[in-house]
Formats: C-alpha cells, structure tokens, sequence
C-alpha cells in the first residue's frame, strides 16, 4: 500500500495575550490509503489542532511552526491558500464535533451538502442535486428528497451528524478526518452514527482517521492507534497491541478508565490523577511526568524519544529506553516474566 | 405566521393604549396644565377645548373622548394658537422629517454595513483602526456637537451649503449627515462585531473544510448571519433618527415636526406636545413591528416558535 | 545529552503534583485592574475623569469671577484677541475692538484693562473716534475687504498682533460671563447630575431588575412586560414629557433622568440574576436557610457585578447626553445656572461671529463622553469572564 499521508514533526503554537500554546510539538506519523486510524487522547491534547494545521484550518492565532504534511507526496503545510482549497473538501474533507454548531442555521441543508460539489465539480445544478440527495439517503436521512428543503434546526443532533457525514463523503474525498463525530452525542445515538460509519467504511475507499477521547469507540473502529497527551505522540500501536500490551503509562491509564461491561461490579473506574499540563508552560521533559506513578528523575528533563516495542508499535517513554534499569521498570519486568 | 402577526399587532395597540394612557395621565397632572379648571386662555380657545375635550365631564369620559378622536386620526385644537389643530402641525412638519429620517436612514445603511464589514474582515489592520476610531467619535460626540461643527466649517467657512432651509436638495446633505452619525457608527460597530462572532463560528470552519473561498464564505455564509442582529436594532434606529431630529430641525432652522415639536415645548402647548408624542410613538411602534417581520422572514429559526 | 547524577530515581509525584497546584493566584480585582490597566484608552479616559472632577469641584474656588457675575463692558471677547499696538500717544500701547465696536485697552499680557472712552462717530469717513490718553485713535470700517481697522489720526493703521486673553482665558459670553468659570459650573452641573441620575438608575434598577430576576414566574413576566413597554417608545420621549411637567430645572432633570434610563439596567440585573440562580452556591445558601433577600445581597448581586459595573458607567455619559441634548431644546437647568447643554444652546444664534462659545462647552461634552466611554470598554474588557483563565 502506497503512503497517503505522512506528518513529520509536526509543530504548531498558538499565539494569544497569555503568550505561546505549544499544542502540538514535534508529530510525526504516517497513514496509508484505505487505513482506519484511530487518535486518542484526553480533552486539549492537541488531537484537533494536529488536523486543522494540515488542513491549514487554524484559528488566526495559530501557526504551523515547523514541519510537514506530505498528502500523495505533496507537501500541504507550505501549499499556497488556494491550492489547499482545491484538496480540502475534495480530497481531505472533516467531520466536526459538534452538529449543532456545524451547520449554517440559515441555508438549507440540501445546499450545504451540495456546496462541496459545486466548489469542485462541473456538474449542472440538477445532477448536483440528485448527488447531494443519493447521498442524504445513503446516511439514512428519510425522505432525503423533502428533507432537501429544511433548516439544520428542524433536525436532531444525531440527524445533523448523518448530514455532516454526508457533506464530507458527496466528493469521495481519498481521506477523511471525523473529528470526534460522536462526542456531543447521546449514547443511543452515538451507536447508530458508529454503526453508519462502518457501514460506510466498508463500502468506501476513503482512508479515515477517527478521532475521539473514547478507547473503547476508537476500539471498534480502527486498525491502528496514535495516542496523544500535551501536544506529543506517546505511543503508537495495533489495536490488538495497544489493548494487550500497553507500553505507556499514560495509555494503561486510559484503559484502566474504560468501563468493561463483563467484569464484576468490584472493579471501579480509575480515573487518571491530576489534570493535563498547561501548555502555555509545558514540562521540559515527559508531559506526563506530574501524573506518572512511574517518573524518574530523567522524565523531567527531557523529553524521551521514540522507542520501538515492536515493527508496529513505538512508544515515548523513557522507561523503555536501553538505558533504563530492568528492577522497578513495569515494562522490562513484563518482560522478563513473559520470558 | 399569521398568528405571530396577529399576536404582535395585538401587542403593539396595548403598546399604544399605554402610552397614550400614560400621556393622558401626565398631561392632566400638570398645574394650569389644558384639563384642570385655573386656565387663562383666549375666549375661544377655550371654548374650542371645553367643547373638544367635554372639559365639564368626568375624567374617564375625557380619556374616552380623546382615544375616539384618535382612532380617526383627530388629535385635537392647539392649545395655544386659536383655530390651530395639532393634525396641522403635523401635516405641516412630517413630511420633512420623514424625508430627512429615510434619506438618513438610507445614507447609514448604504455606509455602515459595508464599513463594518470591512473592519471585521480586516480586523486588526490600519482599515480596522481607522474605521474603529471613526466610530468611537461618531457614538460618543453628540448629534448637536456634529451638526453645529458641520455647519460651522462646511457652511461658515467654507460655504460649501445653505445655513439654513432645504430649499434644494443640498440643504439636507449636512442635516442628513449630522442626524447619522450615531446610528452609523453604532451600526458599523454592531456589523463588525457581528460579523466577527459569525466568521468564528464552527460552521464557518466547515465551509472553509469544504474548500470554499475567503470571499465566498463571507458573501455565502457570513453576512446573512451577521446581518440579523442588525436587523434587530433597525427598529429603534429608525426611533432614535425621528426622535433625534429635534434637535437637528433645530440648528438648521428646517421647518418639521422636531422644531413643532420643540416649539410646543416652548410655548407649553399641551394638547400639541401630547398629540405630537402620540404621533412620534404610533410610528415607532409600527416601524419596530415591521422590521419584526422582516426579522422573522430573513431568519427561518424563528418560524416554528 | 547531560543527565543529573541519578537519572533513573523515581519521583514523589505527589509533591510535584502539590507544587504545581500552589501556583500564584491573583485575586478578582486585583485581575481586573491589571487588564484594566493594560488599556491605554481607558487609563487615559480615567484620568480625563479625575481632572474633569477637580476642573468642577476646585476650579470654581480658584476663579477671579463667578459664573453669574456680568460685566457689560466685555461681552463677546473671544480668547484670542487681535490687538492693535498704538504708537505715537503719550503711553504706548494695545486696544481690542470688540464686536459692537468699542475699543478696549489692552495690557502687555493681555489683560483687558478698561474701555477706552468713546468721542464721536465720523459717518462721512467711517470711522469712529476714541480717546486714548489724549490722543485720538479711530475705528475704520470703511473698507470691508480689510474689515475693521484702527488707525491713527493719519489714517494710517497700526500694527496687529495676536494674544491670549488674559483676563478671561476662554473668553467671555454675550453677558460679559467668563466663559471659562462657566464651563467649570457647567461641569460641576453636568458631572452632578450625571452621577446620581446614574446613581439613582443603579439602585433602581438593581432593586427592579433583582427581584424581577429572583422571584421569576409571573412576577416576572409582568415586571419585564413593563420594561418592554416602556422601552418601546425612545426614553428621550419620556424625559422631554417629564421635563414639561417637572418645569425645567436642576432638581426636575435628575428626576426626568433617573424615572427613565433605569429599565437597561433592570435588564442587565435580571439577566445575570436569572443565570446565576440556579448555580449550586445558591442552592447551598437555600439548604443552610439564609432568607431570599439575603441570598440576593450577599451572593447574586456580587457575582453579577461585571455587566452591572459596565452598565453603570456607561449611564454616565447617557445621562451626561441626554442633559446637554435636554438643555440644548431649552428644558435644562434655568438661567442664570449653566450646564454644558445650556451654554451650547446659548452659544447657538451667535455662533457664526463667536464660535468660542459654542466650542469650549462642545469640546467638555464630547471630551467627558469619550472618557466614560473608553472607561466603560476598558471595564467590559477587563471584566469578561470569558476572557479570564
Ligand atoms: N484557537 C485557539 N487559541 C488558543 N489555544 C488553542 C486554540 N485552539 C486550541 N488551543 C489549545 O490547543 C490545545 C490543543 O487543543 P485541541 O483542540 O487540539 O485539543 P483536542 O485534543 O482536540 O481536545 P478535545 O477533545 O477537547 O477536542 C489546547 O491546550 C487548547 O487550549
Ligand atoms: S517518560 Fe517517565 S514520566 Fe513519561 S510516561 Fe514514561 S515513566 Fe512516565
Ligand atoms: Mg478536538
């Protein structure tokens, strides 16, 4: 399979009255054509913000200090404005968090779905229609054809979400990015969209990457997983890895907060301590070094580097390094035991 | 719909009967003011009151009396002038204020919304700062201040247009200018800020995500979004351009209502500063009714309340 | 890469943890006036402010004139006067011609030192004659391209110079009032009934706007109905009505201000009572039993204090407007007293020979509107929430 996106170092800042956000520092992953990858990770790691700056969709403050995003090779971080809004849409299209907010509360739903079309295509104003209507139907919008003509608040939350799909897949973009698609959401509803989505997965070529702050949702959706925390990758992974061998703090904390229906009811939600850093002043070293049970001195001066536990899985954390000692370190006495 | 408009003329005439009530009420509570006994009036003014106003009669059957003569658009004798009505002042003085209040009206939207928009899309910038800093002068220096500076360098020295009257259309550029200048800055304030809070909503950020353009999304899905709180304030715009006129009659000496009106303050002319304050709030009413529907038709949300 | 001596010794996280919590933490106010500050606008209005009070509260004190005091003799004196250097007399010096044409002696410093005593007028040649010190100076207006001139009994003028009034600094009124004592009297006229007409509107429309908001339900609905009433008809509309009955006057105005201008800030409380009702202090204050006034005083009304703050003072400079523009149409404070709308409307009809009139009280209106106005968006600026980390 050919690299459809590839980000490297990736470094984005914003700039506001208190001083510089560093929201995302130093990201690098890549994802291939058709590939599902998930990102997770808690509220402000810097999961949306990663996205937007290779979208080039930054609020005005903010600015992709350094790095790049290489979509079929070409680079979108240094593409002029309007080469980037040939793709956005047309190849990379997003679904955002929040439907309420998402849509224009004052043009018709048909003509929103429609607009990407209109932006990127030739075709005449009825064939645009009949698409955009096709595709109404195909996320289960009833009676797609009258529901053309209404207002974004004469549909519900998980309606207006079918309509946000719909309006990122009508260009049969090569990659999507749902944005936390279910988060604002009630849970019934989250499943029904969950299930559309993988209905729609399995019928499209679109590479999709889902981002949410939901193990267990990232879990029955993707192949792959990025972990973030304070604007950095903490560990990559297989979803099979990632759920049998976790090799982070950070993550083994994240599924230690995931409720898991078959287990008696003694083993309680463990919430992870302390709240994430301030990323106006971000710790030097790990970010996770204030909440991590397992810190040495090392985490806090520097920053660990990638360490591979696997061909597929790569984790920041300095406790997998060559150098960290064998007695006390979690990972390297899993190890040895399973050995 | 049908039921909101009814809903919202019902309202206006309770409206209405309020203020006139209220009107009433404050007249009749003045000292030697036109419905207590201790007047001195010329003979036939007063005898044109007692028999307009049944002034022997009790006060409920007064009130009852005036709001008949309302309803057919009879407001009444002068109080002060012999043979004068008060339908006369304002047949005689609105015509010129209305024209000087839509010229005025027009002159601000035409300049305010494009400017606003300006300022917030370039916001920020040395076009922003200007624009802003206009503003600010037109909002806080008072309409009177304005007119009297207008007329003191474009008419005194320069001599570019008449001091006083309209007896071409040069005459109402300064007035027209003068009675602008909140409203315009207000609303240019109310665009830019408007459109500012629209273009940083997130669906905003989904037309960008669709590849729309700059200019494509603030002509598609920006300033109809922006224009509605506008809209809102257009009633009372149009209230404060009427009201605000007095003084600007005024200065330039231009015969309409605001100088009867001011007038009849003078003179304590009682039965026309009651009448013209009927007036004045009647149209008011009706303009804030019919910018409501406007409001309602541009914006569907409103629909199914 | 440098690594301390034990790199691989665990953390107590709990200390760090401790230690990264017990930041600096600045308090409400001290937060506000810190933004406040940063504003250049808004100090500076501030301090426009603070001056404008001491220009009205000791500038009167420290005047050689009062504000009633009339002095015929010098009516209509602009503060820059041109002056006419006379030579050739006994005592050289200077001579203003005022505007009814009369001649007035002018000192070195420009000090206004008396009439110079008029002799006869010359019709045949334009002029009108004056005795100074023994000799005999003229008025020449027979030539209207030069306007008026003074010149010598040659015929020839005397040199002109421009200098500061020295006697009344900002000039005098078509009494002979000193202008600039005026404008301090207006100010302190102004500025008084600006701030308890705002004053009176605070505590009015807290008490409306608060029990309207705390009770809700139908009391509410028919308290907000009153204030939609009232707001529907342009609030100049009832002060102007109010003023009629009331008869002009000092007193009458703060009354006419303050029955009206309270229905935005009755507003502006029930707004933010309403959305802090239902936070959980309240509901706290409730269970422990502490009474609904109480509950108001002590715990809404603080934590409404933002918007109520922004609104209050932007009530100054309406109130401030809304006085001139009331005096401006004659129903202001009654004559001899002045305000700055007074002395605008008065300036009005002369405007064109003595703009000085209309531009000190024009200029005090719009200076004292632009301060409370920058102060009231510094405040806003400084108090928004949302804006607050
Ligand atoms: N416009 C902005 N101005 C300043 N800081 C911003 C802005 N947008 C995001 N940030 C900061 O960037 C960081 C990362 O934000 P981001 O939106 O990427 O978080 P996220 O991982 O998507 O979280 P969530 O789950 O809440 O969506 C946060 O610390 C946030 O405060
Ligand atoms: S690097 Fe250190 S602080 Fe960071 S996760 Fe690993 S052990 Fe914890
Ligand atoms: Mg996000």
């Amino acid at each position: 399979m050919a690299g459809l996106l590839e980000v490297k170092n990736l470094t984005t800042s914003f700039f506001t009255q208190n001083g510089e956000v560093k929201a995302v520092r130093d990201i690098s992953f890549s994802l291939d054509q058709g590939e599902v990858l998930g990102i997770v990770g808690e509220s402000g790691s810097g999961k949306s913000v990663t996205f937007l700056s290779i979208l080039g969709l930054l609020a005005d403050s903010g600015r992709v200090k350094g790095g790049q995003a290489l979509f079929n090779g070409k680079d979108l971080i240094g593409a002029g404005k309007s080469e980037l809004r040939k793709i956005r849409g047309n190849d990379i299209s997003m679904i955002f968090q929040d439907p309420m907010s998402s849509l224009n509360p004052l043009k018709l739903i048909g003509a929103q779905v429609a607009e990407s079309l209109e932006i990127h295509t030739n075709l005449g104003r009825a064939e645009i229609r009949r698409k955009a209507i096709m595709m109404l139907e195909r996320v289960r919008i009833p009676e797609a054809a009258k529901r053309y003509n209404s207002y974004p608040h004469e549909f519900s939350g998980g309606m207006r979400q079918r309509v946000m799909i719909a309006m990122s897949l009508i260009c049969n973009p090569s990659l999507v990015i749902a944005d936390e698609p279910t988060t604002a959401l009630d849970v019934t509803i989250q499943d029904q969209i969950l299930k559309l989505l993988r209905e729609l997965r399995r019928d499209m070529q679109s590479a999709i990457v889902f981002i949410s702050h939901d193990l267990s949702v990232i879990a029955g959706m993707c192949q792959r997983v990025i972990v973030m925390y304070g604007g950095m990758i903490m560990e990559e992974a297989s979803i099979e890895e990632l759920f049998e061998t976790p090799a982070h703090p950070y993550t083994m904390g994240l599924l230690r907060s995931i409720p898991v229906i078959d287990q008696d009811k003694d083993s309680m939600l463990e919430p992870i301590p302390g709240s994430p850093p301030d990323m106006l002043a971000p710790p030097a070293g790990c970010p996770f070094v204030v909440r991590c049970v397992h810190a040495r001195s090392i985490c806090r001066e520097s920053v660990p580097p990638y360490n591979t536990v696997s061909e597929t899985h790569r984790s920041r954390c300095w406790l997998w390094s060559s150098d960290a000692p064998v007695s006390g370190n979690i990972f390297k006495e899993r190890g040895v035991a399973r050995a | 719909m049908i039921w909101y408009i009814a809903k919202r003329i019902a309202s206006m005439f309770a409206t209405l009967f309020v203020v006139v009530l209220l009107t009433f009420l404050l007249m009749h509570s003045i000292p030697g003011g036109p419905f207590t006994a201790e007047r001195r009036l010329p003979e036939s003014v007063e005898r044109a009151l007692v028999k307009k106003y049944k002034l022997d009669a009790p006060l409920h059957v007064q009130f009852f009396d005036y709001v008949k003569g309302l309803l057919v658009f009879d407001l009444g004798p002068s109080f002060k002038y012999e043979g004068r009505s008060v339908n006369e002042f304002i047949t005689e003085g609105f015509p010129l204020s209305s024209r000087l209040g839509l010229m005025s009206i027009v002159f601000t939207l035409f300049l305010a919304l494009p400017l606003g928009s300006i300022s917030a899309i370039k916001s920020g910038k040395w076009q922003d700062i200007l624009i802003m800093f206009l503003a600010t002068m037109g909002i806080t220096i008072p309409s009177f201040v304005i007119a009297t500076g207008l007329m003191y360098v474009f008419s005194f020295r320069l001599g570019w247009f008449p001091v006083f009257g309209v007896s071409s259309v040069k005459g109402y550029i300064l007035p027209m200018i003068a009675l602008s200048g909140y409203s315009l800055a207000f609303i240019t304030r109310l665009m830019r800020s408007s459109l500012l809070e629209v273009m940083g909503q997130d669906y905003i950020r989904t037309a960008r995500a669709k590849g729309l353009s700059e200019t494509g999304i603030v002509l598609k899905h920006a300033l109809r979004n922006a224009l509605i709180p506008v809209v809102t304030i257009l009633g009372p715009t149009l209230a404060s351009l009427l009201t605000g006129s007095f003084v600007i009659e005024k200065i330039f000496a231009l015969p309409g209502m605001g100088i009867h009106f001011v007038t009849s303050i003078a003179n304590r002319d009682y039965t026309a500063i009651m009448g013209i304050t009927i007036f004045y709030a009647t149209i008011l009413v009706a303009m804030v009714f019919i910018v409501d529907i406007f409001y309602v038709m541009i914006d569907p949300r409103i629909k199914l309340q | 890469m440098e690594i301390t001596a034990v790199p691989w010794d665990k953390i107590d996280i709990e200390k760090e943890t401790m230690e990264t919590i017990a930041g600096e933490q600045r308090s409400f106010a001290q937060d506000v006036w810190y933004r406040f500050k940063k504003r250049p606008s808004a100090v500076a209005g501030f301090c426009v402010v603070i001056l404008l009070v001491l220009f009205a509260v000791f500038g009167p004190l420290l005047s050689r004139h009062t504000y009633f005091e009339q002095n015929l003799a010098f009516v209509n004196i602009p503060p820059f006067l041109k002056v006419w250097k006379i030579e050739g007399a006994g005592t050289p010096g200077s001579a203003y011609i005022t505007q009814n044409l009369k001649l007035v002696e002018v000192s070195k410093d420009g000090r206004l030192v008396a009439p110079i005593p008029f002799v006869r007028e010359d019709i045949s040649k334009k002029r009108i004659l004056f005795d100074y010190s023994g000799t005999v100076v003229a008025i020449d207006y027979s030539d209207r391209a030069q306007g008026l001139r003074l010149v010598g009994t040659d015929g020839s003028a005397f040199l002109t110079k421009k200098v500061w009034n020295g006697t009344y600094l900002l000039g005098t009124d078509s009494l002979g009032r000193d202008m600039l004592t005026r404008l301090m009297f207006g100010a302190r006229i102004s500025l008084t009934v600006a701030f308890i007409a705002a004053f009176i509107n605070l505590i009015i429309g807290i008490l409306y706007g608060g029990i309207s908001g705390y009770l809700g339900g139908n009391v509410d609905n028919a308290m907000m109905r009153v204030v939609d009433v009232i707001s529907t008809i342009p609030l100049t509309l009832y002060v102007i009505l109010i003023m009629v009955i009331l008869d002009s006057g000092f007193l009458s105005i703060i009354v006419a201000l303050s029955s009206v201008y309270w229905v935005s800030m009755a507003r502006v409380v029930r707004g933010q009572i309403m959305a802090l009702k239902e936070q959980e202090f309240v509901l706290a204050a409730r269970t422990i039993g502490t009474s609904p006034m109480g509950i108001v005083m002590r715990h809404l009304i603080p934590n409404s204090l933002g918007p109520i703050i922004v609104t209050a003072t932007m009530l100054i400079p309406t109130a401030i407007f809304v006085e001139s523009f009331m005096s401006f149409i004659g129903l202001g404070v009654s004559a001899p007293m002045a305000s700055w709308g007074t002395m605008c409307n008065d300036a009005l009809e002369t405007m064109k020979s003595t703009p000085h009139q209309l531009f000190a009280p024009a200029f005090a209106i719009c200076l004292t509107m632009f301060s409370f106005n920058f102060i009231g968006d510094g405040l806003r600026d400084a108090l928004d929430p949302k804006l607050r980390k």
